[in-house]
């Protein structure tokens, strides 16, 4: 149960922006000009301003902000909404590019998420990421983006990246963040189950590919395990899932789902995430897979999220409170262990390998 | 004419206010407010191009004018829109 205040009416106005609908958690309104501006700040740390402005619209005029802060946040929101037409139509152009040149690229996160969304303009877009399902797929695209002129950088994990009249385009050959080499069998089983059951997102001239339900999800999920293992996630990622979960409710096995997390010993850390998307993010139980009616709490996963901030650039305890120069992050060591023994417990493979997989790309540099 | 496709209204705490994301910093002495009626004709123009008689008509369907109150009406906010910079320019 989160107790300070302005965590309570930030929360209580993302659920509402998040599934438009009133505002839940009455008894902390109104709030003191001070809060207003801590409630503010924390839904930019946590790149959720937009979704939260929402939620600030469902209350009593005489409840809301001054105009001092509200003019400035409704200012970010209309840009996040340009700024997310225009990563559209990046999207747009990419597709056609790759797809001109035989690839077939895959859309993941940030863009293709958003149509998860109830209002899609107000989920905050980063980069563009395109999945390749081959390597040959995958060389061939970076050597076409090379020939039009354009820098391509490979990372380690198999990507790369290039940025391209100021969009950053991440590319990917590996589709889920796993670091357990023992649930690489369940994952390609689980590609070749999904297979043909993509989803597609009619966008303009083109039909993006975007993944099949249950891949999207387990997707997310991982990706947000990955940042945990890391330095932190903010509540963007928490709201993907949510979303998914929302919107695709009904359209999987869930025994099926559940028997994979089993098999990748990651039922623990996903029981404890459906209960933090439920309990605190207002996501329906009947949106989940399985597990409605789990018991417990998932307080010490939100506590953890509320500190790191957006990809744990902003959390406190490690010399955070704003976001880094040059995004570079203090105490890595200390956090990483810190998640280690967090997460430990609840997925202990992807807790284990993480740090040593980290450690191995990092020396075979 | 057209009003500025840049431009959006927005309804927050009981205003209407127009906002410009174009701004890098937010100016407070340049936020434009518009009473009910100029909100309605906002939302009703916006996004296309209109003459002075759309805009008369759209008020007298509205309030239920006389035609002269509502041309003075539309004349004075134009001119209004005019000087805050808010049409786009021919």
């Amino acid at each position: 149960m989160i107790q300070a205040k302005t965590s309570r009416a930030f929360m209580s106005l993302l659920r509402a922006g998040l599934w438009r609908r009133q505002v839940d958690d009455r008894a902390v309104f109104p709030l003191a000009p001070q809060e207003w501006k801590q409630v503010y700040e924390m839904a930019k740390r946590h790149t959720v301003d937009a979704l939260v402005f929402e939620g600030v619209q469902t209350l009593p005029e005489e409840w809301q902000p001054a105009r001092t802060l509200w003019m400035p946040w409704v200012v970010r929101v209309e840009k996040i909404s340009r700024r997310n037409e225009w990563m559209d139509r990046c999207v747009e152009e990419q597709y056609a590019f790759f797809s001109a040149r035989g690839i077939q690229p895959v859309l993941l996160k940030g863009q293709g998420l958003a149509r998860y969304y109830a209002r899609p303009e107000s989920r905050v877009g980063g980069d563009v990421d395109w999945f390749f399902r081959s390597k040959q797929e995958f060389e061939q695209a970076i050597e076409e983006v090379r020939e039009k002129g354009t820098s391509v950088e490979r990372v380690a994990g198999r990507s790369a990246y290039y940025i391209e009249e100021g969009c950053e385009v991440d590319m990917h050959g590996r589709l889920y963040d796993s670091h357990n080499p023992f649930a690489a069998k369940y994952l390609k089983r689980l590609d070749k189950e999904e297979r043909g059951k993509e989803q597609r997102w009619d966008l303009n001239t083109v039909s993006v590919p975007l993944l099949s339900p249950v891949q999207q999800s387990v997707q997310v999920n991982l990706h947000i395990l990955k940042h945990m293992l890391a330095f932190g996630v903010g509540l963007r990622q928490l709201c993907d899932a949510a979303c998914v979960y929302a919107h695709f409710q009904k359209q999987w096995d869930g025994e099926s789902l559940e028997r994979l997390y089993k098999k990748m010993k990651l039922h623990k850390w996903v029981t404890a995430l459906h209960l933090l998307l439920t309990q605190h993010l207002g996501l329906d139980e009947k949106a989940l897979p399985f597990g409605s009616g789990e018991t417990g709490n998932a307080d010490w996963m939100l506590e953890e999220v509320l500190q790191a901030g957006n990809f744990g650039f902003y959390d406190a305890r490690y010399g955070g409170g704003s976001r880094p120069e040059g995004n570079v992050r203090k105490n890595t060591k200390k956090r990483v262990w810190h998640s280690f023994k967090k997460h430990l417990p609840y997925a202990p493979w992807e807790a284990f390998f993480f740090p040593i997989v980290h450690f191995y790309t990092k020396i075979s540099k | 004419m057209r009003l500025r496709d840049d431009l959006i209204l927005r309804n927050v705490g009981g205003e209407h206010v127009i906002v410009d994301p174009g701004q890098d910093m937010v100016d407070m002495s340049k936020v434009f407010t518009l009473n009910a009626t100029a909100a309605f004709l906002w939302q009703e123009l916006h996004g296309g191009t209109f003459t002075t008689e759309r805009a008369v008509s759209l008020l007298m369907e509205r309030y239920e004018v006389e035609e002269t109150q509502a041309q003075s009406d539309v004349e004075a906010l134009l001119k209004l829109f005019e000087e805050q910079d808010l049409l786009e320019k021919e």
